[in-house]
């Protein structure tokens, strides 16, 4: 059992690092994948439903202290994420389909994330930034982008096999 | 009505709580904030000074040549440099004679970039000198060529830039060669945009960009860029262009605080 806390403590790490320092390669035209959300959709289908939302806030904890946004943005947004992921998956879900649906559900929950982060900091953002400038340049490229990006993190962390175990 | 109590306690009091922080972002939460990213990118830095140990390791040899080329070069320079000092002086007190204010000399700080702000909505670097290093906010950072950004927030060990590049970026800046007047700013996709330009302006493609020194938030004559398309604005009463900033911001790793 602490094994498996310490590689979640472990896979949290790599999030943060990757999020800080991603390859500069990854950026295209200013935009790159968020891996946070590729970990919070892991988290969602792979632990209880508590650790989940827990892990998930957590996440956006971090985020939010080493982001400049307004503090808690991240915190709430991925715990309502975290909350839709949970329906989803409880209506939808299947195993037959697993591949695809947690592909579909990283682009749709990052697509969700940039949203909420868009009316939650929306003083922050500058004028020129309209919302349909923001959806088609910002949120849809980086949902697009990390949906691409995010059948390598799985299979790297399909080896952790975190299954319901923490 | 005590299993859905179990079941929501633990979410509900971190959400209420979580929505309590984010709504009244008290001064003492936004230090800890400070503090707390400090220790989150403590690792970081640990993580940075390996690389950096680990990249001179591997290019050993190359530094070694290039430290012999670069040794043989140093010594007619020696005397062109004397020779510049002389001048230099000289300009000196014709200046003062003139009282002419020096503003092209600055003192710096040098700093390394230990993180990005993890959102695509800013641009923003994390730099590994803080508070303790003498920056202030609003202090303009650059990289050996040309202006990055300023600085918007400082902890005791680390701020962050705003880069040119992010829209919320404001400088007062003027194309080198027509003296024209306007203000540079970030834009979607990463590249910056001169807006504010008369329609009479003769602007074009590779002038250089370079900041006015109005507002005194940045020095005169720090290299922004080279425009590299004009067009009319939405109005029709102005011109814009489109400038590729000198510095690849994407590719920064090490940038100058200018501390005065």
């Amino acid at each position: 059992m602490l094994k498996k806390y310490f590689i979640l403590a472990a896979i949290i790490f790599v999030a943060v690092f990757l999020e800080l320092n991603y390859p500069r390669f990854l950026s295209l035209f200013g935009i790159r994948p968020d891996f946070f959300i590729i970990f919070v959709v892991y988290f969602n289908l792979h632990l209880k439903r508590k650790n989940a939302i827990l892990f998930s806030g957590l996440l956006g904890l971090i985020k939010d202290i080493l982001s400049f946004a307004r503090f808690g943005t991240n915190a709430v947004s991925f715990m309502i994420c975290s909350l839709a992921i949970d329906k989803i998956k409880s209506s939808v879900y299947q195993d037959e389909f697993e591949k695809f649906l947690q592909l579909a559900l990283v682009f749709l929950i990052s697509l969700l994330n940039s949203l909420i982060f868009y009316f939650l900091n929306i003083k922050m953002i500058a004028v020129e930034l309209t919302f349909v400038k923001s959806l088609f340049f910002i949120m849809i490229p980086e949902a697009f982008y990390t949906t691409l990006v995010s059948p390598l993190i799985y299979t790297i962390l399909k080896k952790c096999d975190l299954r319901y175990s923490v | 009505m005590i299993r859905f109590k179990k079941k929501f306690l633990v979410p509900s009091v971190v959400s209420i709580l979580i929505i309590i922080l984010f709504f009244l972002q008290p001064a003492a939460i936004l230090s800890l904030k400070k503090g707390l990213a400090d220790v989150f990118l403590l690792p970081l830095k640990l993580t940075h000074s390996i690389f950096n140990e680990i990249k001179l390791i591997v290019s050993y040899r190359k530094l070694y040549r290039e430290n012999l080329f670069l040794n043989k070069e140093i010594a007619p320079l020696h005397q062109q440099l004397s020779a510049y000092e002389e001048v230099f002086r000289e300009n000196e007190r014709l200046n003062r004679l003139l009282s002419f204010k020096s503003k092209t000399t600055f003192s710096t700080k040098a700093a390394q970039v230990i993180g990005r702000d993890p959102s695509n909505w800013l641009s923003i670097l994390i730099i590994n000198k803080g508070k303790r290093d003498g920056l202030e906010n609003g202090m303009p950072v650059i990289s050996d060529v040309s202006l990055v950004g300023k600085i918007i927030e400082v902890s005791k060990d680390s701020s962050r830039v705003l880069l040119i590049n992010d829209p919320n970026f404001k400088a007062a800046a003027l194309i080198q060669d027509s003296r024209d007047e306007g203000i540079v700013s970030g834009s979607i996709g990463g590249s910056c945009k001169m807006y504010f330009l008369s329609l009479d302006t003769d602007v074009k493609d590779n002038d250089i960009v370079v900041t006015s020194g109005l507002g005194d938030v940045f020095p005169k004559g720090l290299l922004i860029g080279r425009v590299i398309d004009v067009d009319l604005d939405s109005t029709g009463l102005m011109k814009n262009c489109s400038i590729k900033p000198a510095t690849n911001l994407s590719r920064l790793e090490e940038v100058l605080v200018i501390l005065n």
